[in-house]
């Protein structure tokens, strides 16, 4: 009996622990509040709501492909499965339009939402909850200004256990440290802000910090570069960062090209689309914070060009019909800073200089599309009009030719994998 | 250095540099004057033709990327000497002002109702919003490949 008693007593002990870290985790519903639109808040707060809202990247993860602004459905594949983005309009059903200020404040700060139920750090609660109480008012009074959609995103498709949503209440013990951002003493009003920009509302680390087995970010190499979405968010800081000047860095963040590091593209692009809204004050601290991340002062960069590659000079043919009317360096070209209307010499982008092959695999792929309403960099599309084997060829060229950085070595298999990401309707 | 192309079902031995864009060789070694060249950088798309069943633009298509490769133009499209269903959906709307895109529109718009037959309005402003009209009749180019996709 005695092995009876102690199996007895290990199941009590074990359903004791689980109903305890269940009622530690239990969060309450918070009620609800009038439903709907609200229009007639305070339209100071309500635009500075949209200015965070911009700088938050809200409605390109809350919109889906061809959906309304913000009514959610945007499927994010992710290492666990795919995830779904939610309606944040004011609809009372659908969306958040029952949120109080209080319920969306949690979701923000603490990754619950209004019933009571976690969130997956997918919605980057883990950077938001250290915004200012203040910069949360205004953009739930956006949020709340903006129209109404009725909309029900799909499920989640995640499989056992990560579908059981209360096992956050564990990850968040690791991994969420409740803010809001205290500014450092000795640094600028100026660098304060756009250090809390980024490690706030602008949650650049969620894709430019190497993510842990569970998903969270490596606290030990904030900003150290990242995979996202078959693009490779480059290092901002660390040992793989190249430097950035802080003008370098604004007009990079809101037209989407620098003479000096190239274009932005992917996920990139589509974040300076919502970049080139916010006003330059903002942006400016962004930028000094951010060129502060390294010491290299970003001086003239050195334009690379080791002529045509002896084993590749089959592929001299494609490269001359197809990138060289936009990307052959021209004689006496140098880099400046300003949106050119022909291509950048390729040695000064830092697609053609990244460890990994993904981002100029992708671009040639993909090409460098047009975000939102702005103009901004464009490159056609070569994934329809050049073969897997082209598309290797013209990449290996251009790494030999422009970088003194060593030849990629996953090169055809990164192709693959473009090819099969490739975005479908628009391009070559 | 000599490759081999078929053009609207025909093979085709180009001569010449091999980088030479698809465009030119069309144009001045296979006399087809559909394809247009208009900015030469992939940014107008007057120069579309199809590739193995892609829309691409010839301008930005080395000549060399082709071996043993099937090129259609809008002069495949004709049938039987007539207009194709494509080319007199254009005609019925009147959807060519100076007509310089209009080669480029068709093939984009061939493309676009091969792969879907049934385009949604949202799916023709994407399908199209690589070919430019300076003229500014994309309202009855977008009509046109409408009365095609019902044709």
């Amino acid at each position: 009996m005695t092995m009876k008693r102690a199996l007895i007593a290990v199941v009590g002990v074990g359903l004791l622990v689980a109903l305890v870290a269940v009622v530690i985790a239990w969060q309450p519903e918070l009620d609800k509040v009038d439903a709907g639109r609200v229009t007639d808040a305070d339209q100071s707060e309500i635009a500075r709501g949209y200015d965070l809202a911009q700088l938050g990247n809200c409605e390109s993860c809350h919109t889906a492909a061809d959906g309304e602004p913000y009514a959610g459905g945007r499927a994010m594949a992710t290492p666990f499965g795919t995830i779904y983005s939610v309606n944040i309009t004011p609809d009372s059903e659908t969306g958040i339009g029952t949120w109080s200020l209080e319920a969306f404040a949690r979701s923000m700060r603490e990754g619950v939402d209004r019933e009571g139920g976690y969130l997956y750090p997918a919605f980057p609660y883990t950077h938001f909850t250290k915004m200012s109480d203040a910069d949360i008012a205004a953009v739930h009074a956006y949020l709340r200004s903006i129209p109404a959609v009725r909309h029900e995103a799909p499920e989640n498709d995640l499989p056992f256990p990560f579908n059981i949503r209360l096992l956050m209440a564990g990850w968040n013990l690791l991994f969420l440290d409740e803010g809001p951002l205290d500014p450092v003493d000795g640094q600028g009003e100026d660098w304060n802000h756009g250090r809390y920009l980024v490690e706030s509302v602008a949650h650049c680390g969620a894709c430019h910090t190497p993510r842990n087995a569970v998903g969270a970010e490596q606290s030990d190499a904030a900003l150290a570069g990242a995979e996202i979405d078959g693009w490779y968010a480059p290092a901002l800081a660390g040992d793989g960062a190249r430097g950035w000047s802080a003008p370098q860095l604004a007009t990079y963040l809101t037209t989407g090209f620098s003479r000096a590091h190239g274009a932005a593209a992917g996920p990139m692009g589509e974040t300076v689309g919502n970049l080139s809204k916010v006003p330059p004050k903002d942006i400016a601290a962004i930028a000094t914070y951010v060129a502060s991340l390294t010491d290299d002062d970003a001086g003239p960069i050195a334009v690379v060009d080791n002529g045509v590659p002896d084993d590749l000079a089959p592929t001299h043919a494609l490269w001359v019909g197809a990138c060289a009317g936009c990307h052959e360096p021209a004689a006496g070209s140098g880099p400046g800073d300003t949106n050119p209307s022909y291509g950048i010499a390729l040695s000064t982008g830092y697609a053609v200089h990244s460890p990994r092959p993904l981002n100029a695999v992708r671009t040639i792929v993909d090409g460098v599309d047009h975000y939102r309403d702005m103009g901004g960099p464009y490159m056609p599309a070569f994934g329809g009009s050049l073969t897997a084997d082209q598309i290797a060829d013209v990449t290996r060229y251009v790494r030999a030719r422009f970088s003194d950085a060593g030849a990629w070595s996953d090169v055809d298999d990164t192709v693959q994998t473009a090819l099969g990401q490739k975005r479908e309707g628009d391009g070559q | 250095m000599s490759v081999s192309i078929e053009v609207n079902g025909t093979k085709h031995e180009i001569d010449g540099d091999p980088s030479m864009p698809l465009l030119y060789a069309l144009r001045d070694q296979i006399g087809l004057r559909g394809a247009k060249f208009g900015c030469g950088l992939g940014q107008c798309g007057a120069c579309t033709v199809i590739v193995d069943g892609r829309a691409v633009f010839s301008c930005l298509m080395p000549v060399s990327a082709l071996e043993g490769r099937a090129v259609t133009t809008t002069e495949g499209l004709l049938e039987d000497g007539k207009p194709g269903k494509v080319h007199q959906a254009f005609i019925d709307e009147q959807a060519a002002q100076c007509g310089y895109c209009i080669a480029g529109m068709v093939m984009r718009a061939q493309h676009l109702l091969e792969n879907n037959s049934d385009p949604s309005d949202d799916e023709i402003l994407s399908g199209m919003q690589t070919n430019l009209c300076r003229c500014g009749t994309h309202a009855a180019i977008i009509r046109a490949v409408k009365r095609a996709a019902r044709t």
